[in-house]
């Protein structure tokens, strides 16, 4: 206990010395989290129509659609880039043509809702705020986790790790010292802002406080054992980082963090192996109250994941001291 | 004469150097490719036949690729490795620039041939519609990038003069650039506001560009583009000069 508080103060006055590193790293996650929410509240899921050449009694319903008329047809790269969801040209007599590039269900949608206006195409659910903010949310704090093993991988170069060894620490508790130190760098800032955004600005962010206490906590865990792990492996913190961020993009991808994953097959199967899935998966199960046996195994899962990695971090260290 | 034979040597080591780093060349062919393949699959239901979605995020994964250009560029400046031979060059009788020229040569000859064999990647495996020399413009937008990205890389590690803080800061305004002009997911269709928004990152009107030449054969953007970059590497590269301490090595 005694090497573990020594080491703690010690990590905490390197960083209160480098004020400019410190700023940078408190100012990042409240950014990030404040536009992390703030355009989650007020990003508009409404289509977006272009309406070329008259067609002045058509009316679509202004809470799905977001209707610009125009005089000329935009380039196809508008198209493309979901500018306009669809290009509607009036071809006089009551004529018109779509045109999309969302595929066939898309433009029999945008029929049905020209031949009938009360017809709601339910385009515009997206997902709740909620899993949206923590998908994002997940997504950042893994990829800080890896910033904040910095110390360690300077302790390394340096040779200050050569040095712990010949004392009485145990290189277990050093471990320890730098998960608990990166997983409070990371979650205090990250859980603050939120609560100021909640308290202070009024802001919708899905879930209740306490529930975002225990569910950052979680994944920020999640986040600082894999950067130990990636920190130990990787002889270079640079190659670690670019290593490990571009695993977490890609994993976190596949899990859903951006995108709902609608796709029902073999890849779906694959990637629950990643904890980033089951943590949103347990995180819409709170959404819809559903608080069954699954849940209680999706938890012991994403511990068992992080005690593994911690274990494996662990025994790669003391092969590496050994080895030199 | 002296002179440039030892820049090319220079050049060539470090090419050699970026080559046989694992990491630094897997982030630069493989991780593009991967992004494309998940993300065009995870989007699928997004687009049609016409433009799949692996089309949309084949270019603009690439686009991505050549922003963290300037990542790759601040890892060629690796501390332990780099350091000794670095304080060699600067003992040699050769210009001191050659320490960050190379480093910045180096690393755009490296991704650039990258770029262009994923571009050779996405029109086999994707198919693009292909139209006269749109594909030229569209390498040309990419090396113009390139050039201003490991420029901003090598600027980026004189001014902070540790490769960890410039990833770090490059790495987050790489991806907020990217999330802002609509390379992830498509912003363009979010509202006003932030469509307002794109409007101040770059990325967007290169990617507005590239979009342009591909889908409009309109190449009203590209000039401006490439013109951009160049007088921007050109002011990036002034800034380095300015920056450079030999100090900072020893």
């Amino acid at each position: 206990m005694r090497q573990f508080q020594i080491l703690f103060k010690n990590m905490m006055r390197r960083m209160v010395s480098r004020k400019g590193i410190l700023l940078i790293s408190l100012c990042i996650p409240a950014l990030v989290v404040t536009l992390v929410v703030y355009f989650t509240s007020t990003f508009e899921m409404k289509t977006n129509i272009a309406i070329v050449g008259g067609m002045e009694t058509l009316d679509l319903n202004p809470d799905f659609f977001h209707v610009d008329r125009l005089d000329e047809a935009p380039p196809t790269s508008q198209l493309v880039r979901n500018r306009y969801s669809a290009i509607i040209h009036d071809q006089a007599d009551g004529d018109y043509s779509i045109e999309t590039m969302k595929g066939e269900s898309f433009k029999n949608i945008v029929q049905t809702v020209l031949t009938n206006p009360e017809y709601d195409p339910k385009l515009h659910k997206g997902r709740s705020v909620g899993i949206t903010i923590l998908g994002y949310l997940t997504l950042f704090l893994l990829m800080q986790g890896q910033f904040y093993m910095n110390y360690f991988s300077e302790d390394k170069r340096i040779g200050i790790l050569q040095r712990i060894t010949a004392t009485p620490i145990r290189i277990e508790t050093y471990l320890w010292t730098q998960i608990c130190f990166g997983f409070v760098m990371n979650y205090v800032p990250t859980l603050l802002v939120l609560i100021i955004l909640k308290n202070v600005f009024q802001m919708k962010i899905g879930f209740s406080l306490i529930q975002y206490s225990w569910l950052l906590a979680l994944i920020v865990l999640v986040a600082t054992t894999f950067a130990l792990f990636t920190t130990v492996s990787f002889e270079l913190a640079d190659n670690a980082i670019i290593f490990s961020s571009s695993v977490i993009l890609i994993t976190s991808l596949l899990s859903g963090c951006l995108y709902p994953m609608t796709h029902q097959d073999i890849i779906e199967t694959f990637t629950a192996i990643f904890p980033q899935k089951q943590y949103l998966m347990m995180a819409e199960a709170i959404e819809e109250q559903t608080l069954t046996r699954t849940f209680i195994l999706r938890i012991m899962y994403i511990g068992l994941f992080v005690f593994g990695l911690f274990i494996a971090a662990t025994v790669r260290c003391q092969r590496k001291i050994k080895e030199g | 004469m002296r002179s440039i034979r030892g820049f090319q040597v220079v050049i060539r080591r470090d090419v050699i150097n970026l080559v046989t780093n694992p990491v630094l060349l897997m982030s630069n062919t493989i991780f593009p490719l991967v992004l494309m393949i998940v993300l065009g699959y995870l989007t699928e239901g997004m687009y049609g036949n016409e433009v799949t979605s692996y089309q949309y995020y084949g270019l603009t994964m690439l686009i991505f690729m050549s922003l963290n250009v300037s990542i790759t560029a601040a890892n060629s400046f690796m501390e332990n490795r780099i350091r000794r031979s670095n304080l060699r060059i600067l003992y040699a009788p050769i210009s001191r620039s050659i320490v960050y020229l190379s480093k910045m040569i180096a690393t755009f000859i490296f991704t650039t041939a990258c770029s262009y064999l994923l571009v050779l990647c996405i029109y086999l495996m994707f198919g693009l519609p292909s139209k006269g020399f749109t594909w030229f413009y569209f390498m040309l937008i990419l090396t113009g990038l390139n050039l201003f990205a490991a420029t901003l890389g090598v600027l980026m590690c004189c001014i902070f003069k540790s490769e960890e803080v410039s990833n770090q800061l490059l790495s987050i305004v790489n991806y907020s650039l990217a999330i802002v002009s609509g390379l992830f997911f498509p912003w363009d269709g979010l509202g006003r506001v932030a469509e307002w928004i794109s409007m101040i990152s770059p990325v967007k009107w290169v990617a507005e560009a590239t979009f342009r030449v591909i889908y409009d054969h309109d190449l009203a953007f590209v000039l401006p583009t490439l013109g951009i970059c160049i007088v921007g590497t050109l002011l990036l590269l002034i800034g380095c000069h300015r920056l450079f301490n030999e100090e900072d090595y020893i």
